[in-house]
């Protein structure tokens, strides 16, 4: 999807059409969650701090973000994308790799299919728009549909698959990230291409086992099927605070709101969370995560929020202040659906299923009334601060 | 230390110490066997992870008395490979030892005994436990039993091993991972317990081996640690301080459907359908009707298999999703030709039992279809 949380706002008031939108944390120390492609350019970008976009482009509309919404759109998408392949493997809340094997008959020849699909997905969502990228190889998809944004369809027809990627730069190429790139750039690699000149047997010396498979993906060559999956890895909600938050009942009661929320978004995708990450990170920018396993998979506030509070005592918090903390959840398993196996009621795990029916009332409360509609009362002060930070919504990369 | 010892004889003890020690420790000691000659002529083989300690005291023709640590994969390894007869152990300086068998000679690097901790024991004098004449193949039979369903899931310690009480006249054993529970209970003239022990599975295991090991009576002594001693084998298991959930609450006390059905039928349709059952759940369907029972096993890119039993039911009709190989652990320790199916509805337990059988019972949770 093109700029999607972005495009939600503009959908969903035209009176932004045109204008640069930014969608992300509004206090000083807020984070770009998505930038609309007016003001991308003027250089604004995702994962940007909010100063720095506001600096670039002061006149931006900054717009604090609603989850729910861009969850409702993507449920919708992908909806659609189900209609196009029996196999969807979703990548982020806005992207996903269809194998079209087999249904040209159906649906015709890829670009046919693809074309078809970019109107379906701009007529039944209300305008949003996506770019795709077609091609053999699974991730040279997902380098050509970035190629053509917005709104744009990028075909790389068999057999020109090395043309294709030979011109483009190395960090383009998954598995390269920052680090790999510059070490590349240092003996002069700048391109895919160069890369696959490189040979086999250099980037092993370099990298181990993964130089091999980086010279497979540069040699357009990527033996991983499209597998069928969208749960997500992870549901996490951090936020960034305008003040510096000091002393453990402060940061306890950003925690527990945090937990909240995360136990919020599980119960509303029926899953359970079999790990809590705690992030954290202090005004001189030291982060630090850690994480801890539940003995058994909760969507839990009050269990999410004791395993934090528990990562919590780990962390050295006397004479530091943060400006950041997050509550992860991780080792998503679906809730008692179908394949679930049920679990012994050993008594002592009694009073744990009312706190279950609970979780799920007040989930419903607060996806109704919004999310000060009912909070436990320690965490009030925080949600009365309101968090000046933007969520960030990790999902499943691989 | 210089020694002459049979073959065979030290292969055992090796066997077992092998099992026994942490090759994959922080203290690379843990990863060696102790050998110590003592004046009685014995070998003294020793080794532990901290958690078990095995001794084994075996006749050996002791030139001179001392003590070494080796490496007990290689050491294990070198004898298990040489042909039978007489085997010359000889401490070298620097902790080396030297091993003699025909015209085949080996150096082995060691560490002193000094490095070695010091494995508990039941004490001596006043503060001796009390040791119980056991019946070997009971406790044998009773992990047997029971281990297959303790949980290896290091996220649910008190589960991890399995429940042991005891009046002194008949024990029970309980073991369960939170999906299944197994419980059985034999007569059992063991030590009187207060209240139930956790034994911990890697426990378990070794002692079912020791217990392979020997026959008739062992003695049983149960401290902080848990003893066994018998022949010239000793071993510990370290006790596990947690608290096992109240199990009894779990077993269903009444049932609304009964069957009883031919165990080893039973057995063998449930090997099949979990063959072609799904990998990751296992899942079979399991219906009651008039006059059978059907076991499904759909899996969306094998195929399906369906198997029918003749039952003797007459009941209201059900289906429920179960783990196969929960229900085949459980049914291929029981007993006797047939057993008995009870169920409530569709999402309660399943309790699984011998018909004329010793005190054996398995509880089942289903999954979700």
């Amino acid at each position: 999807m093109d700029a999607f949380f972005a495009s939600v706002e503009i959908r969903d008031d035209p009176s932004l059409r045109g204008k640069p939108v930014l969608v992300g944390g509004v206090g000083r120390r807020g984070v770009v969650a998505a930038a609309s492609y007016e003001a991308r350019r003027y250089g604004c970008r995702s994962a940007q701090p909010m100063a720095v976009a506001l600096r670039l482009c002061p006149h931006a509309v900054v717009l604090p973000g609603r989850h729910e919404a861009y969850a409702e759109a993507s449920d919708r998408v992908f909806e659609i994308f189900d209609r196009f392949s029996p196999l969807v493997e979703g990548l982020s809340i806005d992207e996903a790799f269809l194998d079209m094997t087999g249904t040209e008959r159906l649906l015709g020849p890829p670009r046919q299919a693809a074309e078809a699909l970019r109107a379906a997905v701009r007529q039944e969502t209300g305008g949003l728009t996506c770019s795709i990228g077609i091609s053999a190889v699974k991730f040279l998809s997902k380098i050509a549909s970035g190629r053509n944004k917005p709104d744009g369809l990028t075909e790389v027809p068999p057999g020109r698959e090395l043309e294709f990627l030979a011109p483009l730069a190395i960090d383009e190429l998954w598995g390269v990230g920052p680090k790999s790139a510059e070490r590349l750039r240092a003996h002069g690699i700048e391109t895919i291409g160069d890369l696959r000149r490189l040979g086999a047997d250099v980037l092993q010396q370099w990298f181990g086992q993964h130089g091999l498979h980086l010279h497979e993906l540069a040699d357009a060559r990527d033996s991983r099927e499209v597998v069928p999956w969208r749960s997500r890895k992870s549901i996490s909600h951090e936020d960034t605070y305008g003040q510096d938050v000091v002393g453990i009942p402060a940061l306890r009661r950003k925690l527990l709101s945090q937990a909240t929320r995360v136990a919020d978004r599980l119960v509303a995708k029926g899953l359970l969370a079999r790990c809590v990450q705690l992030k954290i990170r202090d005004i001189g920018f030291h982060t630090e995560t850690r994480q801890r396993t539940l003995a058994q998979p909760t969507d839990r506030a009050r269990e999410i929020y004791a395993a934090a509070c528990e990562l919590l005592e780990a962390v050295e918090i006397d004479g530091r202040a943060f400006r950041l903390t997050g509550v992860g959840a991780s080792e998503l398993v679906p809730q008692a659906g179908p394949g679930a196996q049920l679990e012994l009621p050993l008594a002592q795990e009694q009073p744990a299923r009312d706190a279950g029916r609970l979780q799920g009332v007040l989930t419903a409360v607060r996806r109704r009334f919004g999310h000060q509609a009912l909070y436990p009362a320690e965490a009030g002060a925080a949600e009365r601060e309101g968090s000046a930070g933007g969520y960030s919504d990790s999902r499943g990369d691989e | 230390m210089e020694l002459e010892i049979d073959q065979a004889r030290l292969l055992s003890a090796l066997a077992l110490a092998q099992t026994v020690a942490d090759k994959r420790s922080t203290m690379p000691v843990l990863a060696n066997v102790l050998l110590r000659a003592t004046s009685d002529g014995h070998l003294v083989c020793a080794a532990t992870d901290m958690l078990i300690g095995l001794t084994e005291s075996i006749p050996a023709t002791v030139k001179s008395t001392g003590s070494v640590t080796v490496g007990v994969k290689h050491l294990h390894g070198v004898v298990r490979t040489l042909p039978p007869g007489p085997v010359r152990l000889r401490g070298l300086d620097n902790h080396w030892v030297q091993l003699v068998a025909g015209r085949s000679e080996f150096k082995l690097m060691g560490m002193p005994e000094s490095d070695f901790p010091e494995l508990p024991e039941a004490g001596k004098g006043k503060k001796a436990l009390p040791f119980v004449e056991v019946p070997g193949h009971v406790l044998a039979d009773l992990i047997t039993k029971t281990q297959f369903s303790v949980s290896t899931d290091e996220a649910r310690v008190n589960l991890n091993g399995v429940l042991f009480e005891c009046d002194g006249q008949i024990a029970t054993m309980v073991s369960t991972d939170g999906h299944r529970l197994t419980r059985y209970t034999a007569r059992f003239p063991g030590p009187q317990l207060d209240k139930g022990i956790i034994i911990p599975r890697k426990g378990m295991l070794e002692i079912r081996r020791l217990l392979d090991r020997v026959q008739g009576d062992v003695g049983l002594a149960i401290g902080e640690h848990l003893f066994l001693r018998a022949d010239e084998l000793s071993m510990s298991v370290k006790l596990t301080n947690v608290v096992f959930p109240p199990y009894r609450a779990v077993i269903p006390t009444s049932h609304q459907r009964r069957v009883t059905v031919p165990r080893e039928e039973l057995l063998g349709a449930l090997r099949r359908a979990e063959v072609m059952a799904p990998e990751k759940t296992a899942t079979v369907r399991v219906s009651l009707s008039k006059g059978k029972l059907e076991l499904t096993a759909d899996n969306p890119d094998l195929g399906v298999a369906h198997q029918e039993l003749s039952i003797d039911y007459d009941g209201t009709a059900l289906v429920a999703g179960f783990n196969a190989r929960y229900l085949i652990e459980i049914l291929e320790v029981i007993d006797g030709t047939e057993c008995a199916l009870e169920f409530q509805g569709e999402l309660d337990p399943c309790v699984i039992k011998p018909v004329d059988g010793p005190d054996l019972l398995g509880v089942v949770m289903p999954m979700r279809i």
